[in-house]
């Protein structure tokens, strides 16, 4: 995540201190520049701030550790008190028990420990274990002023919100054991008599005195949570905790944790109740009029359903009002019982104004569906801000009487009545708002006071007599009207790490319907996540709507059942997908990958499936999910997480920290079912792939064959060309030598007469067998086997035979002829063939031209031998063609797939066509073996 | 001086490249026995041509077609410019036209079969001397083929004449010189001389081609 804006004040102000130095030291008016920045003067500011609230701790003071107690002198002075005896220890408690000005506050500017032999300590290793006020309202009154070295500066005790009592506690942690023999006490500083300085006073020194506690060490079992408003009431919902139910705790510095946003946005009243189930349950004044009040519900305090109105005296036409409702857990029945106070205009008389009340109340299991509003409790004039308390056999309601302005008590068998006189009043102030609760075997009451717009406590052990015990309380700062009930310290604990959220970004990203940031383990700069979260959607139901909210940091992109649905990278906005048409019941896979850049990472989402029946079914990003490792392929749309997959970890929650409350929703136009074909289907695929697997295992079976075919005619030919080379090379030369021998020896004198004759013969025979040769190896020799070498040799023969002849050669055959090949059949049949047609054209046609004709006519070569001798009279034809060398020649081209034509015209000469088919391959490239 | 004056007056001298002792012992002596015809230079093979048959002076080189390691192609490619005025005969044992061609486009004059009697032999150098061998038909067909295989190269020199075409496109007919002369209206003289420019012709235009073609290799089918 890219931040710059959201740098951590603290490295905000070194980086603008390093700014301001460079400025200073590239220029000579870096100084005045720096000076007169207002940012960096905010941030300056923003650094010092002293409003942060202390730790919380437990203090647990041993009275075996006082050391002295005593009165400090009026007057500014430092004083300096020495003890008895050394004493030894790592806490330092001071106590104040009373000021010299008599009123409740204490303050103190500076301390001082002395070691054993009386010099100062240094304090660079203490911190404030505990102080058990601080005003940070109106003044720094922050305990750290009392080591800051500033005379100045002071502890101060709560004065404008609260105003405790002594005693009062400031502990120091010394940072290790120490021995000391004394303290110094610096008054706060000024003239006259102010407030603050201290009269009496108890020192404790020793160990183990304060018990702090860290959100991340266990709670108590029994903590008090407190559950108030501010203002107006239209803040939203604040907390409190407390460990004795005295001293409270603001959670979330007292920021508001569920802002109003149903009815009229306001939350006044805010009733906490946490059922047997572990669910908080809310209820408060939605509004100042109308039927209803508002509800919510959540398992951690952290994370809200969606607020809803409940309009329980919808039944009541002339209901003007429904006031601070309360919700109690009637074990006896196991349902709520929540009462409220309305006005019926109808019922207690006109006045138009809801300053008539009774308290109304209701049943119900599920906060869904509730019994008839019924009136609970109705003593004849208003009454308003009822709560109950359980006694041990009966139930006590604590009311606010409108009409003398007081609380009251009044007692019944059954929570809801009927209830019988009312008790003693419980206080005199103009109190309204009470909530009761039990602290050990007392109960506590405790109740806003509108005239002094604070809080007052009462507490009483018979329920008859009441005590004022406003002052031992601390209340939160500008806590109004509240609940307080008993809560195990674990329900506390997920909210107390929550740290601090956003002013109700929890409910509100319950209210968008979002979950928490997410992220594997880890958080590292340039890396990825994989998301997966699975889930059913049950039943036959159709998916009426289904909207996915989401948004990462720095970017995702995601994928429902393996289909990608969106990307995204900006984490201040949400992407909102309709997924409506992709939702079906059955099982699906919602997956996100996510990468961060640099710094911090999550990612957060939420799915809202709303099926038709009306069940609702709702997916957040939360430690459900799991992370899919890099290496796993198709995770998007695994079936089921693998048991190695880690666990998603809840990095924040919304708002928290840097991650700010998504500033708006963007919506994704729907995604609409993308069609899925016949040919895309994974049984078409299957078919197609073991088709095309099949074809290619034939293909291969076939081309294996016919290679094999090929190698043998390969072999064939090679062996073919060997052949004629041997005949050529060996046969040929050979007889050309006898030859040459032959001729020598004729020339000798001494070969004269019949010898002379006999090896002229010889000679003249041995050519005419190489001539024969010559044509054998033509015909076998497979270099010489295309219809271009065929017409040439054929071309050639013709005129060398007919150049022995009177009988003139003419050819036409084209200068370039395919190189198409023949097989040996082919050759040789032909060549025989033509050869005897040119023979018979020489020797019985009379004619003086003989024309030879090759050409290539579509897929078959055609020769034709023509002459222009006497011819042949039709019968003499029939009669040659049924000759020896007519019938031959027809036997010929049969064999090789051609046909012979013989056609003769008397004194027109005579025609014999040859035409055979070409099987047009493609002459084969020799082979190496 | 004519070479038919040459050779009507003084001894033809006429050099042989043969590989096999036999054989070249044969022809030699064969060749001597022809009146008029003296083998005066006799070599074993290809390189040893090309050494010394510049020096020598004869008329007609009568090269064997098939010598080991360069063959008689390529040594006439080489050869042929050295010696521009001698007349070289191919000597092959089968009349195969492609090899016929090729030996004729290395710059050979003419062809002469291993198979033929003396006479024949005597008619072919004499022939030869006389202004080439006849063209066959098919040689024919495969020089007007080869003519205009690739157009683009024929130069001004190269280029064939009208008549020179005719003549060839007659030949490839079937027609011999005498015909050619007779139906052209020309002396048989003059067939020949176009006939030996088309020879010469073809030579240089292929000469490029043919040099890198035979440039030290043997040739596969010098049969």
């Amino acid at each position: 995540m890219c931040r710059k804006e959201h740098l951590p004040p603290q490295k905000a102000f070194w980086l603008t201190l390093k700014i301001m130095l460079m400025i200073l030291g590239a220029g000579g008016f870096g100084l005045r520049a720096a000076g007169g920045d207002p940012a960096a003067d905010a941030v300056a500011n923003e650094t010092n701030s002293p409003n942060k609230t202390r730790p919380s701790a437990r203090l647990e003071l041993d009275s075996a550790n006082v050391v002295v107690t005593g009165q400090f002198l009026p007057g500014a002075q430092e004083q300096e008190i020495i003890f008895d005896h050394p004493v030894m220890g790592q806490y330092f408690c001071l106590e104040t028990l009373s000021a010299l000005d008599g009123r409740p506050y204490a303050a103190v500017a500076e301390i001082n420990l002395l070691d054993q032999a009386g010099h100062l300590l240094s304090r660079t290793n203490w911190t404030i274990a505990y102080a058990d006020s601080e005003e940070h309202d109106r003044e720094d009154g922050s305990a750290d002023n009392v080591l800051d070295n500033n005379p100045n500066t002071v502890w101060h005790t709560q004065w404008n919100a609260n105003s405790p009592n002594h005693p009062h506690h400031l502990v120091l942690d010394l940072g290790q054991h120490e021995t000391l023999s004394g303290f110094r006490y610096l008054p706060r500083q000024g003239r006259g008599a102010l407030g603050g300085r201290i009269k009496d006073y108890r020192i404790y020194v020793g160990d183990n005195m304060v018990e702090a506690y860290s959100p991340n060490q266990e709670l108590p079992a029994k903590c008090y949570l407190m559950s108030y408003f501010t203002g107006d009431g239209t803040e939203g919902l604040h907390l409190a905790y407390s460990l004795n139910g005295y001293r409270w705790e603001e959670i979330n510095r007292g920021q508001p944790l569920l802002p109003p946003l149903v009815g009229g946005k306001l939350m006044r009243d805010p009733c906490l109740l946490l059922a047997p189930d572990g669910t908080f349950h809310l209820v408060w004044t939605a509004d100042w009029t109308g039927n209803y009040f508002g509800y919510a519900a959540s398992k951690d305090l952290l994370h809200w359903s969606a607020q809803s109105v409940i309009p329980v005296m919808a039944a009541e036409p002339t209901a003007l009002n429904c006031w601070a409702p309360e919700a109690f857990w009637d074990a006896s029945r196991q349902d709520f019982l929540v009462f409220w106070a309305s006005t019926v205009t109808a019922r207690t008389g006109w006045t138009g104004r809801p300053d008539n009340n009774r308290i109304y109340g209701a049943n119900t299991r599920d906060f869904k569906t509730f019994s008839p509003t019924r009136l609970l409790f109705d003593p004849g004039s208003s009454v308003i801000d009822a709560t109950l308390l359980t006694v041990s056999n009966y139930f006590n309601l604590v009311y606010k009487d409108e009409k003398n302005s007081h609380l009251r008590m009044v007692a019944a068998a059954h929570p809801d009545g009927p209830f019988g006189l009312p008790g003693p009043v419980l206080e005199t102030d103009n109190a309204e708002g009470p909530t009761a609760f039990w602290l050990s075997s007392q109960a506590v009451v405790f109740y806003h006071v509108i005239s002094g717009d604070r809080c007052g406590a009462v507490k009483s052990a018979d329920l008859q007599h009441w005590d004022d015990i406003s002052s031992g309380v601390v209340f939160p700062p500008g806590c109004h009207q509240s609940t307080v009930l008993e809560v195990p310290g674990e329900k506390l604990k997920p909210l107390l790490q929550a740290g601090i959220l956003e002013a109700g970004t929890t409910a509100q990203a319950s209210e968008l319907g979002i979950g928490d940031w997410i992220w594997t383990t880890n958080v590292t700069d340039r890396q990825s996540c994989r998301l997966w979260r699975g889930f059913d959607i049950p039943g036959k139901s159709l998916v009426a709507r289904a909207e996915l909210r989401m948004t990462a940091d720095n970017s995702y992109t995601a994928y429902l059942d393996g289909r990608e649905i969106g990307r995204g990278g900006d984490a201040n906005s949400l992407a909102e997908y309709d997924l409506t048409l992709l939702m079906s019941p059955g099982h699906h896979v919602l997956a996100v990958e996510a990468f961060n850049d640099t710094l911090d990472a999550g990612v957060i989402a939420g799915l809202h499936i709303k099926l038709a029946d009306g069940h609702t079914q709702e997916i957040y990003s939360n430690p459900t999910w799991r992370i899919a490792p890099g290496n796993v392929r198709n995770w998007q749309t695994r079936e089921v997480a693998g048991a190695d997959w880690l666990t998603a970890q809840v990095v924040g929650y919304a708002g928290k920290a840097w991650w700010r409350y998504p500033r708006q929703i963007i919506q994704v136009p729907p995604l609409i079912p993308s069609v899925v074909h016949f040919w895309q289907k994974g049984w078409f695929l299957v078919v197609l792939v073991t088709v095309c697997l099949l074809v290619v295992v034939l293909w291969l079976r076939m081309g294996l064959q016919l290679a094999l075919q090929t190698r043998a005619d390969r072999l064939l030919e090679r062996e073919r060309a060997r052949i004629a080379r041997d005949i050529h090379d060996d046969l040929g030369s050979g007889l050309t030598q006898l030859t040459l021998l032959g001729e020598l020896v004729l020339r000798e004198d001494a070969c004269q007469g019949e010898t002379r004759n006999r090896l002229s013969k010889l000679c003249v025979k041995a050519r005419t067998l190489l001539h024969s040769m010559d044509e054998i190896v033509w015909a076998v020799n497979p270099q010489r086997d295309t219809v271009k070498d065929f017409s040439a040799f054929i071309a050639e023969h013709a005129q060398e035979y007919l150049a022995s002849t009177s009988i003139r050669c003419r050819q036409e055959m084209p200068a370039e002829l395919p190189s198409i090949p023949m097989n040996l059949p082919q050759r040789r049949n032909l060549m025989l063939a033509v050869k005897e047609a040119i023979r018979n054209a020489a020797r019985h046609s009379g004619a003086d031209e003989v024309k030879l004709m090759v050409e290539v006519i579509g897929n078959s070569l055609r020769v034709v031998v023509e002459d222009n001798g006497h011819g042949l009279a039709p019968a003499a034809a029939a009669e040659q063609s049924g000759r020896n060398g007519m019938t031959n020649m027809k036997q010929r081209l049969a064999d090789i797939g051609g046909s012979f034509e013989f056609h003769s015209v008397p004194g027109q000469g005579c025609r014999a066509t040859f035409l055979m088919p070409l099987t047009g391959r493609e002459r084969l490239k020799p082979i190496k073996l | 001086m004519t070479p038919e004056a040459a050779a009507a007056r003084k001894i033809i001298r006429i050099a042989l490249v043969e590989d096999l002792d036999d054989v070249r012992d044969s022809w030699t002596r064969l060749i001597d026995g022809i009146p008029k015809f003296k083998c005066v230079c006799t070599c074993a093979s290809g390189e040893e041509a090309l050494r010394r048959l510049p020096e020598e002076q004869v008329d007609v080189v009568l090269m064997d077609i098939r010598l080991p390691r360069m063959s008689g192609i390529a040594c006439t490619t080489r050869l042929r410019p050295l010696i521009p005025q001698t007349q070289i005969l191919i000597l092959t044992v089968s009349a195969d036209s492609d090899t016929i061609f090729r030996a004729l486009e290395a710059g050979a004059d003419g062809y002469l079969l291993k198979r033929c009697s003396p006479e024949e032999l005597q008619a072919a150098v004499l022939e030869v001397l006389n202004g080439g061998v006849p063209m066959t038909s098919e040689i024919a067909r495969r020089v007007i083929s080869s003519f205009r295989r690739d157009p683009s190269k024929n130069t001004a020199v190269t280029r064939l004449t009208p008549r020179e075409e005719e003549i060839l496109t007659l030949l490839s007919k079937g027609y011999v010189n005498k015909e050619i002369a007779v139906k052209l209206g020309v002396t048989y003289e003059t067939v020949r001389d176009h006939l030996k420019n088309i020879y010469e012709k073809l030579h240089v235009h292929t000469r490029g081609e043919a040099v890198a073609r035979f440039k030290g290799t043997q040739e596969p089918g010098d049969d």
